[in-house]
């Protein structure tokens, strides 16, 4: 809302205008040619130049703290309009990663290009008149914090705000049948997923890692435990890409086939470990957000789940400062939570491959099974070979699953009927915020 | 109207009875049904907390085992809360009230309500709202252990699966059930949009504190009716919409009130075009009476049916047609006798001097040298011809204004020398003729021939019908702006019925005559602006009663002249 990034990615993969409205690959893949949309203005009035846009994008793509892959040469702004990336290599991310950055004014974070700006209140944005691609409707947008999604919902139902960013399963009904509030559901580009540390001794092997998602009924999960809202998941490839494939098959839910590999493993059943714990083959922590009703209910039926193979998965539950903590650290056995992907699929290789110098967010368990294949997948910038390296990607994260990739949730938004909205298919209606306006009747700006 | 009114007023009566209690007893009827539902929901509910304090009894057997470990009662207890997901959690709780396992991962905030009647073996906790500002119950069951230890099993009700369970609760497409507790707090609400009452009802309270119970029932466009929840001290209310609970009510009564303004609609029209052939032809009947009696003899009625009333027409058809033939008798005896009248009357006043024209014609012829006789000849036919003429003069004069000048004449002088003429007439007959002027003076208009003529026939009338030794008087006085003449006499009087018809063309009292003297009499005195009346007993004597406008005294032409005018009116 505040900022616009460089450009943006449609439900399908494909790349759309924002600050940058046409590009063209140059020197054999080895250069990004990009067009500055016209008349695009700060939030503080200052237009944005080819030069300015250049040094945005020179300070992300240089920056080793920013999530981006593509080595990059250098960034230049070749005229008034147009922006040039070298890189030293093929980079068939890059644009992509053109979508992570914010624009906004260098020295003055708060200072963006979006159609809502920041005002002395820092729970409320008002629009900017001056947008490029026309000033929003809404006049002023406030937020406010909750405990907890369903104290949200409730604060919904008072009629406290306007808008529910985001309603739990066990809500959606509900709201669904109010004649107040509008429902918008939409897939989100993130995975519910237990990701794995392989430094584990016995969650490193490969064998162990199939079993488990071959005992793990995804269906069961996603019908019961969310409440239908979500598909499920086998790997991290975003399954609207226009270049994902339907002929790499789904992880069967077969535990029979799980318990047989786990006793190929030599990891037999009912072994009595310790007294204090529940016989099993074996047994690891898995890390999940506590008070979090949805990944708790996926937690628990995991656990029983896998309980059923003989495999004892111990829930901890931590605050989400903790569980950050222990991602970044890697003190884990294995972690339950959403995990992104993005629509480009950039952050399938940021989080998937394994460390690289100068490359963050990579995932620390020491995956390496889908390093090549994310290589290639990195290199492409023609789409036969994109269709060809994600194709690749999904067999590999189906024969060596770092994780279990359990589901693609959906998210609900919910909307007071004293704004509409308008109708893009199955994307996020935040999306479209600047385009919102109040009903007929109604003076009311959005809470 | 009396029928109308006899035919319509018991069906209007029974029609608003009907509607009344059909009403009535419609709505008692839907009242009842929906309290069924009420009562039905109430157990439903009871069930509900009764099967899932037995889903916490079964699980106490699980959880009987002393040898289990801890993390086997937490196994046990989130299988359950998969199974039954009416449970937010369960906790098993020591007989301090420590919590032994949960089925949360995180800490349990489970505890038992210190108030607990500790011989009970169960118990439903009062509502109270959650961190959420949610209502929420608990559900514990005690259970003993192999020690003999007590143990409580506490289940959260997951508030989301209770309103599953009312919202399934349905009467119509518009009725819905809700859920308050004993506090008054409302719990659940099947209505989408009356599911933030309960948001709001419990916002400004802190939790753990008993909510102001905000949720009242008092809209007068619902039906709402309720039943308790047996053992809980809840209740369900069950509340429609009254335009759909009593929609065949409002139906029924609607089809019954057009049934009935449609039955009272044909009557009405029924009635009317009935009434209507019915009055219509007995107004034809007054009609044509009406007209018969104004003198318009051809009316007659057409009265169709096959009825009295069309007996009734003919009949007056009948009578009309025999109306007109007798009219036509009448008129053609009356024209006989009037005709014969006119003949006997002109031969009467023809014959004689006719005859005597006739006598001196002969004697002319024997007498024509004598100088003298055909001087009197000459006077003879002269004079008989003057009376022929006059005869002739007034049948012409009867049937069209009489030539007539005007002049002013004094009354009294011009009465005087009637009177004055007449003297010896009345002496003949043996009557005194007097004179009574007291118009001294005044003039009228009129012609001095035609008003002589008048003045000599009415006195000569009155002394024709007067008796010897009677009087005959003629009398003059002034009247305002008018002069007015009276000539009465002591005679027989005329009698009542001829009186009225006294003026008119061939009417007359005596035996012969044309019977026009009176008739010319008032034709002379309205063409002078004259009125004439006459007033008559029989036995008694008659009086005339004639008055002219004044007109100004003293005008007018000289004597001289007036007799010019009268030479000229004799010679006429």
């Amino acid at each position: 809302m505040l900022r616009d990034s460089g450009v943006a990615f449609d439900q399908n993969g494909h790349p759309s205008p924002r600050i940058f409205d046409t590009w063209e690959w140059l020197e054999h893949g080895h250069a990004l040619q990009l067009h500055l949309t016209q008349n695009i203005f700060f939030h503080d009035g200052t237009p944005l130049t080819a030069e300015l846009a250049a040094d945005i994008v020179r300070d992300y793509l240089q920056d080793p703290t920013q999530l981006h892959v593509s080595s990059v040469e250098s960034v230049t702004a070749t005229d008034a309009s147009h922006v040039r990336i070298r890189t030293l290599r093929q980079e068939g991310l890059l644009l992509a990663e053109l979508s992570m950055i914010d624009f906004e004014r260098p020295g003055a974070p708060s200072v963006g290009t979006g159609p809502f700006k920041v005002t002395s209140d820092a729970s409320t944005l008002e629009a900017f008149d001056k947008y490029y691609l026309g000033a929003p409707t809404l006049k002023r947008v406030r937020f406010t914090d909750y405990p907890s999604q369903r104290a949200a919902w409730v604060a919904l139902m008072r009629g406290d705000i306007d808008m529910l960013h985001e309603v739990s399963p066990d809500a959606l009904e509900f709201i669904q049948a109010e004649s107040r509030v509008t429902p918008a559901i939409f897939l989100r580009p993130y995975t519910n997923t237990i990701v794995f540390n392989l430094k584990h001794p016995i969650l490193s092997r490969r064998e162990v890692r199939v079993a488990l998602n071959e005992a793990v009924d995804r269906k069961a999960i996603v019908d019961v435990s969310m409440r239908g809202l979500g598909r499920p998941a086998s790997d991290p490839i975003w399954p609207l890409h226009w270049a994902y494939s339907t002929s790499v098959r789904d992880i069967p839910y077969d535990p029979a086939h799980a318990m047989a590999l786990l006793d190929d493993a030599g990891l037999p059943a009912g072994r009595r470990r310790d007294p204090a714990l529940m016989p099993s083959r074996f047994s690891f922590k898995c890390l999940v957000l506590d008070n979090e009703l949805s990944f708790n209910r996926i937690a628990l039926r995991v656990q029983r789940q896998l309980y059923e193979i003989g495999v004892d998965m111990e829930v901890v539950p931590l605050k989400p400062r903790q569980l950050g903590q222990a991602l970044v650290s890697g003190e884990f056995d294995a972690i339950l939570m959403e995990f992104a992907t993005a629509r480009s699929l950039n952050m399938v290789y940021a989080l998937w491959h394994s460390p690289q110098p100068g490359i963050v967010g990579t995932v620390p368990n020491g995956y390496r099974g889908a390093d090549v294949a994310l290589d290639r997948f990195r290199a492409a910038t023609e789409d036969a070979e994109i269709k060809a390296s994600v194709e690749g990607l999904q067999r590999v994260f189906r024969d060596d699953p770092p994780a279990i990739f359990i589901a693609w949730p959906q998210r609900a938004r919910a909307l007071s009927k004293a704004f509409v909205f308008p109708e893009e298919g199955s994307a996020d209606i935040l999306g479209s915020i600047r385009l919102w306006r109040s009903s007929p009747g109604s003076t009311r700006s959005v809470q | 109207m009396l029928i109308v009114t006899a035919a319509i007023l018991p069906l209007v009566v029974y029609g608003v009875v009907s509607v009344r209690q059909l009403q009535s007893g419609t709505e008692r009827s839907v009242t009842e049904g929906n309290k069924q539902v009420a009562t039905q929901a109430a157990e439903q509910i009871r069930q509900y907390i009764e099967n899932n304090q037995r889903v916490l009894r079964s699980l106490s057997v699980e959880l009987r085992d002393p040898e289990l470990q801890n993390w086997q009662r937490s196994r046990i207890l989130r299988d359950y809360v998969l199974d039954f997901p009416e449970f937010r959690e369960i906790a098993m709780l020591d007989r301090g009230g420590a919590v032994v396992a949960t089925s949360r991962f995180s800490t349990s905030k489970a505890a038992v309500p210190p108030a607990l009647n500790v011989t009970g073996d169960s118990y439903v906790s009062r509502v109270r709202m959650d961190d959420d500002f949610l209502p929420t119950a608990t559900l514990g069951v005690s259970t003993t252990t192999a020690q003999g230890g007590r143990t409580w099993l506490v289940g959260e009700i997951a508030l989301e699966e209770l309103w599953r369970m009312v919202d399934r609760i349905r009467v119509g497409e518009h009725g819905f059930a809700s859920l308050q507790a004993a506090n008054g707090m409302l719990v659940a609400h099947g209505d989408p949009d009356k599911k933030r009452q309960i948001a709001v009802a419990t916002k400004s309270a802190a939790p753990d504190a008993p909510p102001d119970p905000q949720y009242s029932m008092d809209d007068p466009d619902l039906l709402y009716v309720q039943a308790p929840v047996t053992g809980l001290n809840w209740t369900v209310g069950v509340e429609q919409p009254k335009s759909e609970a009593f929609r065949l009510n409002y139906e029924l009564r609607r089809q019954l009130l057009y049934v009935i303004g449609a039955a009272l609609l044909g009557t009405l029209v029924v009635g009317y075009l009935w009434a209507r052939t019915f009055i219509t032809r007995i107004f034809a009947l007054k009609r044509a009476t009406l007209a018969i009696g104004e003198g318009r003899f051809d009316e007659r009625v057409a009265l169709t049916g096959d009825d009295e009333l069309k007996q009734l027409g003919d009949s007056f058809n009948s009578m009309a047609d025999s109306i007109v033939q007798l009219q036509e008798d009448v008129r053609k005896q009356e024209r006989q006798a009037m005709f014969g009248r006119i003949a006997a009357g002109l031969v009467h006043d023809l014959s004689h001097p006719i005859q005597n024209i006739g006598n001196s014609c002969k004697l002319i012829q024997k007498m024509y040298d004598d100088l003298e006789y055909r001087a009197t000849f000459k006077r003879t036919v002269e004079r008989e011809m003057i009376v022929v003429k006059r005869v002739l003069d007034d049948l012409r004069n009867i049937a069209r204004p009489i030539p007539l000048e005007r002049f002013p004449i004094e009354v009294d002088r011009t009465l005087g020398e009637v009177v004055e003429s007449m003297q010896q007439h009345a002496e003949t007959a043996g009557l005194m003729l007097r004179g009574e002027f007291a118009a001294s003076g005044a003039f009228i208009e009129g012609d001095l021939f035609a008003l002589g003529r008048v003045y000599r026939n009415l006195i000569v009338n009155a002394i024709q019908a007067t008796a010897p030794g009677g009087l005959v008087a003629v009398a003059t006085e002034l009247a305002g702006q008018r002069v007015q003449i009276r000539i009465y006499d002591t005679g027989c009087g005329i009698p009542p019925d001829r009186l009225g018809k006294i003026f008119e063309d061939f009417v007359t009292t005596k035996r012969r005559g044309l019977g026009l003297g009176l008739a010319i009499s008032k034709k002379i005195v309205e063409q002078l602006g004259g009125t004439i009346a006459v007033a008559s007993e029989v036995g008694k004597g008659t009086t005339f009663v004639l008055e002219f406008p004044k007109t100004k005294d003293g005008a007018g032409p000289p004597i001289g002249r007036a007799e010019t005018v009268a030479s000229a009116a004799g010679a006429r």
